[in-house]
């Protein structure tokens, strides 16, 4: 048995040893993360080339499309992106609208939590193209538009709102929006009425958003505007909620 | 000789089979018999029949009343694993009207289909498939079956999930790209923290040079595609876990990774795949889908919403908008719990059936009432009440009242329901 690294010394000259392997082992972890880091984005590059040429080919083979996807899938690769220009040749344009549309709704519920569905179109198109990846050409807002229009049979929900000169994405049809619900919780810990600023402070929301709330709110005949407060701002009054307390 | 006899196959609520893991159906042919052949002429009839990528699947038809067997063991849904077919021919000639596809069969003592290399060399038995539908189910058939006996996914290991550390998949992955060939190679090499580096560095030119190899043309990456299904999952993951370490979480999916969860799904139908039996099979494998959204968004998304998932889901095979509304609207034909709503601003959603009229309407009755008392409900109340959307409550509301369940009171307060007593009166 070895006698040495006893006592005091011993136990210095271990410690040392330690975080000298520590530091190794951190430095080992970094470059092997780098190199992973690269070994992904190669493979992302290769794998939207693919999807882009082979798309039709991939198609055609049950098991392979699935191992496709599965790569696609944990890559973070959009197997929907393609080309206008190569839909136009094979069957016009129908089914290039229908992938955008995935893309866009896509867009849309991911920034949900943000903007309660309420989208402008120009942010809109330019979060579509940063999902569509590098390999294809870039969408206009034109065929955003389009790709929304194509969605129109599948209800009212998903549609353009004109607001002023801006042209609105509205994702979240009325009887599934729950901002409305947050107004009303709003207005009844405050004593039955709210304040466009209020709502801004407490809930988070964009200009937007809440214009869209509290419009439907008085459309409902929920909230009532009272003018006539001496600070000059405009209240919405919830009656019921008046009553309650 | 005991009669052969095939495995269970399990069904989801919608009727589609389960699958087992990375599972993948070719197609589907309608009015195929199952015939035991060496058995007393025993047959299975006009049954519904998948080739999948490691099973033949079988399915008793739906109404057994129309369904006659010739014999007392009564036809049930089966599956034949593809590991214990040894080889099929195909009879199809113009003289026979019926074409048929036999297999022979590795069985064990007990009866049980079994692989080849568990059964014993004499055990082998026959069944025979007979494809009574319409004309291209042979062909469909056979192609499909040849596909699959070729490609032999049954035999690749599946995918390992999750619980490693970084070190561990990153080597996982890499050594699977390195073979056999070398893996006994622990010398002096590959000791010491020398050893590690160069190990590690060994193992990065590998991935890359698998990488390189396998994109090269698309015949290669077929040939290579499983293993780079588990680089890219690896590779994925180990760089995630990574960065949950360093809190580099990304916000803006956030609205949507709850859906993303679910993403995947492994056998796709499709046009050629399912043939005739299209939307059925797509109505099923949509409800199927939906039914972890459905509980997540508490009973109700937006159609728009649906195709987006549903489709992301898919991956490659987009479904149009019109054959989504086609799929939903026959899930009460399926008996799925859930069913497509329009409203009457036009919007259209899928809902659970646990909001159907009936339920909501016993909700909003009980809600009205308050210790035997009537009380008024607004659609504030209902939104509370049934934690939904507030123009959704009213929406409701306004449906009730059209069903003379409630009645309103338009007063000072806003508009207000309150149960229809003179339903009571009518009723007696």
């Amino acid at each position: 048995m070895r006698r040495r690294g006893i006592g005091m010394h011993g136990l210095k000259q271990k410690q040392t040893a330690r975080s000298h392997y520590r530091q190794f082992g951190e430095q080992l972890a970094h470059e092997r993360v780098a190199m992973m880091e690269d070994q992904l984005s190669k493979f992302r590059k290769v794998l939207e080339d693919f999807a882009f040429r082979h798309k039709e080919d991939i198609k055609r083979d049950p098991i392979f499309r699935k191992h496709f996807h599965e790569m696609c899938a944990s890559i973070g690769v959009d197997p929907l992106a393609s080309n206008k220009g190569m839909w136009s040749e094979l069957l016009g344009f129908g089914d290039f609208y229908y992938e955008l549309g995935v893309q866009a709704v896509e867009a849309c519920m991911a920034h949900r939590p943000a903007n309660g569905g309420l989208m402008e179109i120009d942010e809109l198109v330019a979060q579509v193209n940063k999902r569509r990846g590098g390999k294809v050409d870039s969408v206009s807002k034109d065929d955003v538009v389009q790709s929304i229009k194509k969605l129109g049979k599948l209800g009212s929900g998903f549609r353009l709102l004109q607001i002023g000169k801006r042209t609105i994405v509205q994702s979240v049809p009325g009887e599934l929006n729950r901002d409305h619900n947050m107004v009303l919780s709003q207005a009844e810990s405050q004593g039955g009425w709210v304040r466009s600023a209020d709502i801004e402070r407490s809930l988070g929301f964009t200009q937007d958003r809440m214009q869209q709330a509290l419009q439907a709110l008085l459309n409902e005949g929920q909230a009532w505007v009272d003018d006539g407060h001496e600070d000059g701002e405009r209240r919405y009054w919830f009656p019921y909620l008046r009553h309650v307390k | 000789m005991a009669a052969l006899v095939l495995d269970d196959l399990v069904l989801s609520a919608s009727r589609r089979p389960e699958l087992l893991e990375s599972e993948i159906e070719l197609c589907w042919v309608q009015s195929a018999d199952l015939e035991f052949d060496k058995h007393k002429g025993e047959t299975w009839r006009n049954g519904t029949l998948a080739v999948t990528s490691h099973r033949l699947l079988w399915l008793k038809p739906e109404h057994d009343a129309d369904h006659q067997t010739t014999s007392s063991a009564p036809a049930r849904d089966c599956s034949l694993p593809l590991s214990s077919i040894k080889g099929h021919r195909g009879v199809n000639s113009f003289f026979k009207k019926t074409p048929r596809v036999i297999l022979s069969v590795w069985r064990s003592a007990e009866g049980r289909p079994a692989c080849a290399e568990a059964a014993q060399a004499e055990e082998l038995d026959e069944v025979s498939v007979a494809l009574r539908g319409p004309s291209g189910s042979y062909d469909t058939m056979e192609k499909n079956l040849t596909l699959a006996l070729s490609r032999q996914e049954w035999k690749r290991a599946p995918l390992r999930k999750t619980g490693l550390t970084v070190g561990e998949t990153y080597a996982l992955a890499t050594e699977r790209q390195r073979g056999a060939t070398s893996s006994a190679r622990v010398g002096a090499s590959a000791a010491g923290i020398g050893g590690l580096v160069r190990k590690q560095r060994e193992d990065n030119l590998r991935a890359d040079k698998s990488i390189d190899g396998a994109f090269k043309d698309l015949a290669a990456l077929m040939d290579k595609a499983r293993e780079m299904v588990d680089l890219s999952a690896k590779l994925k993951e180990a760089l995630r876990e990574n960065a949950e370490s360093a809190d580099d979480t990304n916000d803006e999916d956030k609205g949507i990774e709850k859906f993303l969860l679910t993403l995947g799904i492994t056998s796709v139908v499709t046009k050629t795949t399912a043939g005739s039996m299209f939307h059925q099979q797509l109505s099923q494998q949509l409800s199927d889908f939906l039914e972890e959204p459905l509980k997540k968004s508490s009973g109700a998304l937006a159609l728009v919403d649906v195709y987006c998932i549903f489709n992301r889901a898919r991956g490659i095979e987009l479904v149009s908008p019109e054959d989504l509304i086609e799929a939903a609207a026959l899930f009460p034909k399926i008996g799925a719990g859930m069913r497509l709503r329009k409203f009457e601003s036009g919007t259209l959603a899928i809902q659970s059936s646990e909001h159907s009229d009936e339920a909501l309407y016993e909700k909003l009755e009980a809600m009205a009432q308050e210790g035997g008392k009537p009380v008024g409900i607004g659609p504030d109340d209902v939104a509370g009440g049934l934690d939904i959307p507030l123009i959704l409550a009213r929406e409701y509301l306004l449906m009730a009242e059209q069903d003379q369940v409630l009645c309103r009171d338009d007063g000072p307060d806003g508009l207000r329901f309150y149960r229809n007593f003179f339903r009571d009166l009518f009723e007696y």
